[in-house]
């Protein structure tokens, strides 16, 4: 007999574990994790390893994913590269939604003049080009691992402060509401420990959606020379040394670029499996 | 039927539009200060410029002046002729202990550069020399446009295809394929989807120009790459407006009545699912306009982009402000293009 779940999230996890597509690529980010987690373990060479007698490499038994221009071994250099690539999108993401979290909720719950100003201050933030933002910031902190997790959580943020406010703004009239407030409770309390629990959903969905994006912005800005720079390998510094031997090396730009694309879409068809699964509407 | 111009009071518009000068004042005056509080500057090169030629460029630019033109007094000044010749010297005015001069750099500069963008005068670059701003923006903006024009149609035309294509045949094979195409599609960076596609069509293929900007063929490439992932968008939104609006009443009305089943799903179905597709599509040309840096360097394209990227490095303060003010009002106006649009399409909505 099959194993019925009672309550919301043992659903949650039933639906989930339904589909298989989702399933799947939940394996994959998990094992991406690992191998980032593991890199110095699995890798079989060091990241930083030169060989001379080993120069642009293909694919060999030796070096699976072939050699770069310096005889690196670009299987150890990927998996190195996963840890930056993931540290730096996931404590983005976290940061976002942070920050995102608190601002969407404070002004959806006030409302009011507080929302109006905090909404066109939004506003504004859309019109400014991000490319502007990024580079800017990204000058000022240094190109490095900090610098980029804090220009990419500058403009990462707004998406979720709307998400956030909408979900807050429509709860805020149902009828537990009333009965908190009716009850006493201070503002702060109903906020947080009566109309947060049930946006729970919709933030984790963004949240998961978030960091992707973080992946591709990272990535495209590393690519362009705009983000990270070498030594600190993300998959997109690979990618961008890879590009410029295009021609004649395409292994060179093959494997980080699978590797990011893979990872970006495992994130968003997980994504899109736990928005079936937890039943939210909006994106 | 009523006239659309009904609907659509010019007050709303003009109401709209007002709204959008505070809007780009704000990031006019935000990028301009935090630019100038950037480290570096225009003149910063490898091989440094002879100090002299130096000092007299940051004169000409006026760079050479504080950017927060805060003065203390010093302490032993405590005669009133003294303060008063103090204040006269910085062009000051005392808050407690500190002078504030508003004949600082920053905010004269800040009015100049405002007056002059008032006669729509975006200046001089400081890195092409004697080359205004107004006319790089006016040789490369059309190229961006153009880009993101036809990314948008194309994007908007496979999208609507596939996306109507799936639902109608919800759950077959087709619905899937067109699934997994939009997973794809949504997931694929440009830079990986542009060296793919390089590399097939343009370096083994030998079919395609791999980078310029020349002629239709030259497009190809670029646009395909560019209207990928708003493709794979917009199909799903298309899939899942068109699923909801066959279930609704009035297509069962249809059927009953023998209107036949292309119409159905073109008129009646698709017609009911454009709402959403309209309110992403202000913000989705806006981005394919303003955000096609990574194509244009890629493929070596000569758009604005590219030249948004080089000035914010180079410092090179007139071109980055002429670029932002032309890419905040893009975003501004497509977006009130957007909401009045949406008034027409969905009668409901108050415009």
């Amino acid at each position: 007999m099959e194993h019925i779940s009672t309550g919301y999230w043992g659903q949650v996890a039933d639906r989930f574990k339904k589909n298989r597509v989702a399933m799947f690529f939940m394996g994959i980010i998990l094992f991406i994790i690992v191998a980032a987690i593991l890199a110095p373990v699995l890798a079989p060479y060091s990241e930083e390893a030169q060989n001379a007698d080993a120069l642009l490499q293909g694919i060999s038994s030796q070096h699976w994913f072939g050699t770069d221009q310096l005889g690196r071994d670009l299987l150890s250099r990927t998996l190195y590269g996963a840890r930056v690539s993931m540290k730096v999108a996931i404590i983005t993401s976290l940061i976002a939604m942070f920050f995102g979290t608190a601002l969407g909720a404070i002004s959806g719950y006030v409302g009011g003049r507080f929302d109006n100003v905090a909404m066109r201050i939004v506003d504004v933030l859309y019109s400014f080009p991000d490319l502007l933002l990024i580079i800017i910031i990204s000058v000022v902190i240094g190109q490095g691992v900090v610098g980029i997790i804090v220009s990419l959580s500058l403009v990462s943020w707004i998406t979720v402060a709307r998400v956030v406010r909408g979900e807050v703004i429509s709860i805020k009239t149902r009828p537990f509401v009333e009965a908190a407030k009716a009850l006493g409770f201070k503002p702060a309390r109903i906020l947080f420990r009566e109309i947060l629990p049930h946006a729970i959903a919709p933030i984790i969905v963004t949240l998961t959606f978030r960091i992707p994006s973080v992946i591709l912005a990272e990535s495209t800005l590393s690519f362009i020379g705009l983000g990270l720079q070498p030594p600190a390998s993300s998959w997109g510094v690979l990618a961008s040394s890879g590009w410029k031997a295009l021609t004649f090396y395409p292994h060179l730009i093959l494997f980080p670029a699978g590797a990011i694309f893979i990872t970006i879409l495992a994130f968003n068809v997980v994504g899109d499996g736990l928005r079936d699964a937890m039943d939210v509407k909006a994106k | 039927m009523t006239n659309i111009f009904d609907k659509i009071s010019l007050g709303y518009i003009g109401y709209r539009l007002l709204w959008g000068v505070p809007v780009l004042l704000a990031v006019v005056i935000t990028s301009f200060i935090v630019l100038r509080f950037t480290p570096g500057g225009p003149f910063d090169r490898e091989k440094p410029l002879p100090p002299n030629i130096l000092k007299n460029l940051r004169t000409q630019y006026r760079l050479d002046r504080p950017m927060l033109p805060v003065y203390t007094m010093p302490k032993d000044a405590r005669e009133k002729e003294e303060i008063l010749a103090f204040e006269e010297k910085h062009g000051a005015f005392a808050i407690g202990p500190v002078h504030v001069s508003l004949g600082g750099a920053l905010q004269t500069q800040l009015f100049s550069y405002l007056g002059q963008l008032l006669k729509g005068d975006l200046g001089v670059s400081m890195k092409f020399t004697q080359v205004s701003v107004n006319d790089i923006i006016k040789r490369t903006f059309p190229v961006s446009l153009l880009l993101g024009l036809l990314a948008f149609f194309l994007a908007f035309l496979i999208g609507i295809a596939l996306g109507t294509a799936a639902a109608y045949y919800q759950d077959s094979w087709l619905d899937r394929a067109v699934m997994l195409f939009s997973a794809f599609g949504f997931s694929m960076p440009n830079f990986v989807l542009a060296a793919g596609l390089i590399f097939l069509f343009s370096l083994k293929a030998q079919l395609l120009p791999p980078a310029l900007w020349e002629g239709p063929l030259y497009w190809v490439l670029p646009v395909v790459t560019l209207a990928l992932a708003p493709a794979s968008y917009i199909a799903r939104l298309t899939r899942s407006g068109v699923i909801e609006s066959l279930h609704e009443d009035f297509i069962r009305t249809a059927r009953a009545k023998g209107v036949n089943e292309r119409m159905i799903l073109l008129k009646h179905a698709l017609a009911n699912a454009l709402g959403p597709l309209v309110t992403i599509g202000g913000p989705m040309l806006a981005m394919l306009v303003t955000g096609s840096f990574i194509i244009e360097l890629v493929f070596a394209i000569p758009g604005m982009g590219r030249y948004f990227v080089t000035a914010v490095i180079d410092r090179d303060y007139p071109l980055v402000m002429g670029v932002t003010v032309v890419y905040a009002s893009f975003i501004v106006i497509a977006n009130i293009a957007v909401d009045v649009l949406y008034g027409i399409i969905d009668p409901r909505v108050e415009v």
